[in-house]
């Protein structure tokens, strides 16, 4: 879709989503990252800017309570606010502590279109000397706005890796979301 | 026990069939104590000692002498487009590219797909199987593992090849492995070592990337978490 796709998707108020928003978020998103990229910072600098990326532009709070699982249910809505604020930190340094790898990379969009509920824009990421790697974004607005809510980096599909991670992490602690989010706040 | 269902209420049925966790689950540490005492440590050795050059070479050479088996799969799998570029970049790469130091057939974009004998049980219909993790090799599927003794036996270069070939050709795929293990100790060290439950993040991580390999991303594969936020208030 073209500017003038662009330009009626942005005159429908909110309730009705569409492909080019979800394009338009993750041409955003892919932006900052090659930014990050190419920025060459050190490694505490590049978590720091991930951190950023990932609260400005996914749906933390969904990605949070998914991944907390069926324990969610019995968590206070201020353990679900401390585990929020971690698990953030928490996908940043896991994650953003691999863009080291991607330095003199580049992500671009590919391809867009409605899936379910939500949106899928798929990217491909050429990495030096490693080819061409498929990153997808899946977008939803039930958050309020365009937001994603996943990422699946050649198959790897972020949230229910991490939802098992987790959920691993609970069963050690039997299932008490202090010890959790105690557990976590020492690992990042 | 209620706890221990966690990790698995995770998710749709990718973790599900696993009827030999308790089995897998030990061979993994056995796996795990393998790779601490022995090839985690060759491994970043070897990537600190030898030359990238050296390495990248030991990776070619490697690739070239899986070539004859990928032919094979390409045929059993009704890929001729395949088979026939495969072919031809064996033997450029064999012959000009003096054993596959070198992949000039790439070059001039004579390039099939890979093959696997799994693949090609994959594409004649057969279903993936149960877990498995194999002793000192580690983790894979029913099908993936009939798939390893199939490519054992459909090698068409290895019982041509002199006793000296066959140790060559078995050093250098050995090598290989080092490198990979060594290049990729950052991802595979926190699947392995930096996860709560490391049997279940390899499981996890295996079978995502495998059937990547073999179907690519499926919509099916999409669960919306929104939904079950929602229904579950």
């Amino acid at each position: 879709m073209g500017a003038l796709g662009a330009y009626f998707a942005l005159g429908q108020t909110g309730h009705a989503m569409t492909a080019v928003q979800a394009e338009t978020l993750v041409t955003k998103v892919v932006s900052d990252i090659n930014k990050v990229i190419a920025s060459g910072k050190s490694d505490a600098a590049m978590i720091k800017d991930f951190e950023k990326i990932f609260e400005t532009y996914s749906d933390v709070d969904t990605m949070a309570r998914y991944a907390l699982g069926r324990d969610g249910k019995k968590a206070t809505g201020a353990e679900i606010k401390q585990f929020t604020k971690v698990f953030k930190q928490y996908v940043a340094k896991k994650y953003g502590s691999r863009f080291r790898e991607f330095i003199g990379g580049k992500i671009e969009v590919k391809s867009s279109r409605e899936v379910k509920k939500f949106f899928e824009v798929k990217t491909n990421a050429v990495i030096k000397n490693q080819g061409n790697f498929e990153v997808i974004f899946l977008v939803s607005d039930r958050s309020g706005r365009p937001l994603f809510f996943n990422v699946f980096v050649e198959g790897l599909n972020l949230l229910l890796t991490e939802r098992s991670e987790i959920g691993a992490i609970l069963d050690r602690n039997k299932g008490d979301i202090g010890s959790l989010i105690r557990d976590l706040e020492k690992s990042v | 026990m209620a706890f221990g269902l966690t990790g698995c209420s995770a998710s749709n049925d990718l973790v599900e069939n696993d009827p030999f966790e308790k089995i897998n689950r030990r061979v993994h540490s056995f796996n795990l104590v393998l790779d601490r005492s022995i090839l985690r440590p060759a491994a970043l050795t070897y990537v600190s000692v030898v030359d990238q050059d050296i390495q990248n070479v030991v990776s070619n050479v490697s690739d070239n002498l899986s070539t004859p088996g990928h032919v094979a799969n390409n045929i059993l799998q009704g890929d001729l487009e395949s088979a026939v570029k495969n072919s031809l970049k064996f033997v450029i790469n064999s012959t000009i590219g003096l054993g596959g130091v070198a992949k000039p057939a790439e070059q001039f974009g004579i390039n099939g797909k890979g093959g696997d004998f799994g693949q090609t049980l994959h594409a004649w219909g057969v279903p993936e199987g149960p877990f498995i993790v194999i002793p000192a090799f580690g983790p894979s599927t029913g099908r993936d593992a009939v798939g390893i003794l199939g490519d054992l036996s459909l090698d068409p270069v290895g019982p041509l090849m002199s006793e000296q070939a066959r140790v060559f050709s078995f050093g250098i795929r050995a090598a290989d492995v080092l490198g990979k293990r060594g290049n990729y100790s950052t991802s595979l060290d926190s699947i392995l070592y930096g996860s709560a439950d490391s049997y279940e993040q390899m499981k996890l991580i295996y079978l995502q990337a495998r059937r990547f390999e073999l179907d690519g991303t499926q919509e099916d594969d999409y669960f919306d978490p929104y939904e079950e936020i929602f229904n579950e208030n």
